[in-house]
């Protein structure tokens, strides 16, 4: 079913992802629903734009745990990227041809094994799909703690999405948001929490298909390496030093004299080497 | 997926719901974003009858819930609005300079200035003297309210001196850097006598920063300090700034000291930096044994 977006709805839609990056990134779940009841006309096309959190649910047949996303939505049912099957089951849902099949059986075991080395537990799903150059991959990871160490929750969303042009040479186009959110309780309460999203291209000689997984696999590798060094100063940094410019821990008036002092010393001295 | 749930269940909103959809956004707009908000929301909403009759009351409750601080015509002082000094939606009181302010809450501006009748009283002046000089050497620019307020039923004999508010909002934003802050903080003062009293703190600071995305930091903490012994008033009202510098300053430095605690824990907890062998993780070897699994497979 394609409906053309009208000229009033994609205005709709440009509001709502601007007003969606200034509210608190905790209240997503409940402003997305608000939204819907808002503007139920633009929902399906914003929750594609907008990153969520990732939710795990259960395979049915394998007993497996998987990610749900809009990738491997179909209507209301989500397809398991273990028997490829949707729960609830559709008759004709949508599913990868024959060979981006085969290779998203090979990346879902791949990068298991990449996140059990990287995430030691959480929950990974790679979905597939036909494009008319190529294709295009979702590599999704989550990993969750609750109550350890003085953090009450702490959670990790990757989201990478790529879209491959296939030929001669192929192109690998790469769109990675990570949602972060922590929270303490200990003295008292802090919460940081929200997303960041990034932008890599490549491009490869590829002769074998599953050597498609191989750079897929590298630029999930180094873009997440990438942000995991960043986070520190994204996340926790840009607090403190907003922080630091609202208020000042020590008076202002000792660094007023502070300042007076040095400009003070930094005259005489260029007094004394003028003599 | 929601569209259909919204849809199959029919729920079309009333006024009355589109106003509260509207002033929920509108409550929760980051450091000095309230235009900006206001202007999305606008758009999704549709409705400029429908805005033109909830933004007033809207922004009033932003203002009020943020304490934003407005400047006072023909001066460089700033009045903080917050529920303790209101009249009604659009009047508040401001005691040093006597007057009532009529505010443009959507512009968070003062449009009118008229005599206040109430009077203002010594140990507010005194309270305010202190609260002044505290603002000058901890803030680089925001407010400082200091409001009489009437004791609560049941705790008069605890307020026998004076009862009142102390509140403090200070807002930042840098554009270019993509970032902006909000630090407010609320210390209701009740004064027994001379030598006793009370301050409870209500503590808040809030960070958005958007250059790559959406990231925003809370903190919040409540706390209350009992006061007693003081040798007379000016004492009194000494330890009362020094109980409020304490309070924010611990507020202040355990921020610093959880954000440096919650990054180790990102790394530790969350996502290593590398694996425990210390190497990258080979998706060479390993998509080359699958390839040959698969021809394997296929023979």
């Amino acid at each position: 079913e394609f409906r053309r977006t009208t000229e009033k709805e994609s205005m709709a839609e440009e509001a709502a992802v601007a007003l969606l990056r200034r509210m608190p990134p905790a209240h997503l779940d409940k402003n997305l629903r608000m939204l819907a009841s808002l503007v139920p006309d633009i929902i399906e096309d914003l929750l594609q734009e907008v990153d969520q959190p990732l939710k795990v649910q259960k395979c049915p047949k394998t007993k497996k745990e998987y990610l749900i996303c809009d990738y491997n939505r179909d209507g209301d049912s989500y397809r398991s990227p273990w028997s490829n099957e949707y729960d609830p089951p559709l008759e004709d849902g949508a599913v990868p041809s024959d060979r981006l099949r085969d290779l998203e059986k090979q990346a879902n075991d791949l990068f298991a094994s990449y996140r059990e080395a990287y995430y030691e537990g959480g929950v990974s799903s790679v979905y597939f799909w036909d494009l008319d150059n190529g294709f295009a991959c979702a590599v999704l990871i989550k990993k969750e703690v609750t109550e350890d160490k003085g953090v009450q929750k702490g959670v990790w969303d990757s989201i990478h999405l790529f879209q491959v042009n296939e030929g001669p040479k192929s192109t690998y186009e790469q769109t990675t948001t990570t949602i972060l959110s922590l929270a303490s309780k200990d003295k008292q309460k802090v919460q940081v929490s929200g997303s960041l999203t990034r932008q890599a291209e490549a491009e490869h000689e590829v002769k074998n298909v599953s050597q498609h997984l191989q750079h897929i696999g590298d630029m999930v590798q180094a873009m997440e390496n990438t942000v995991r060094a960043s986070v520190d100063q994204v996340y926790f940094g840009k607090a403190q030093e907003v922080t630091s410019h609202l208020r000042s821990k020590m008076s202002l008036d000792v660094v007023g004299k502070q300042g007076d002092l040095a400009a003070a010393l930094k005259m005489q001295l260029a007094r004394k080497n003028a003599e | 997926g929601l569209q259909s749930f919204v849809v199959k269940n029919n729920m079309s909103l009333t006024e009355e719901q589109k106003k509260d959809i509207v002033k929920h956004f509108v409550k929760f707009s980051p450091a000095k974003e309230l235009q900006s908000v206001v202007k999305s929301v606008k758009k999704l909403v549709g409705d400029a009858e429908l805005m033109k009759q909830v933004l007033p009351e809207a922004c009033h409750d932003h203002n009020t819930f943020n304490l934003i601080a407005v400047s006072v015509p023909d001066s460089e002082r700033k009045v903080v609005l917050s529920e303790h000094n209101e009249k009604d939606l659009t009047h508040f009181y401001d005691p040093v300079g006597g007057k009532i302010l009529e505010v443009d809450h959507e512009k968070q501006e003062v449009t009118g200035v008229e005599d206040a009748e109430e009077e203002d009283t010594d140990i507010r002046k005194k309270m305010q003297e202190a609260a002044d000089k505290y603002l000058k050497e901890h803030f680089k620019g925001g407010a400082i309210g200091v409001y009489t307020t009437k004791p609560k039923d049941g705790e008069e004999d605890d307020c026998k001196l004076w009862s009142g508010v102390i509140c403090i909002g200070n807002e930042v934003r840098n554009k270019n850097s993509c970032w902006s802050g909000r630090w407010k903080s609320t210390f209701v003062v009740a004064l027994k006598s001379e030598s006793d009293g009370k301050v409870t703190g209500k503590l808040n600071d809030h960070v958005h920063y958007y250059e790559e995305g959406n990231i925003q930091m809370e903190s919040s903490k409540e706390h209350t300090v009992e006061i007693s012994g003081m040798k007379d008033e000016a004492a009194l009202l000494k330890k009362v700034i020094d109980t409020i510098r304490k309070l924010e300053n611990d507020f202040h430095t355990e921020i610093d000291a959880q954000c440096s605690g919650m990054a180790d824990y990102a790394f530790r907890s969350l996502r290593r930096k590398l694996p425990i062998t210390k190497q990258l993780f080979d998706f060479g070897s390993s998509a080359h044994k699958l390839a040959g699994e698969l021809k394997g497979k296929e023979k």
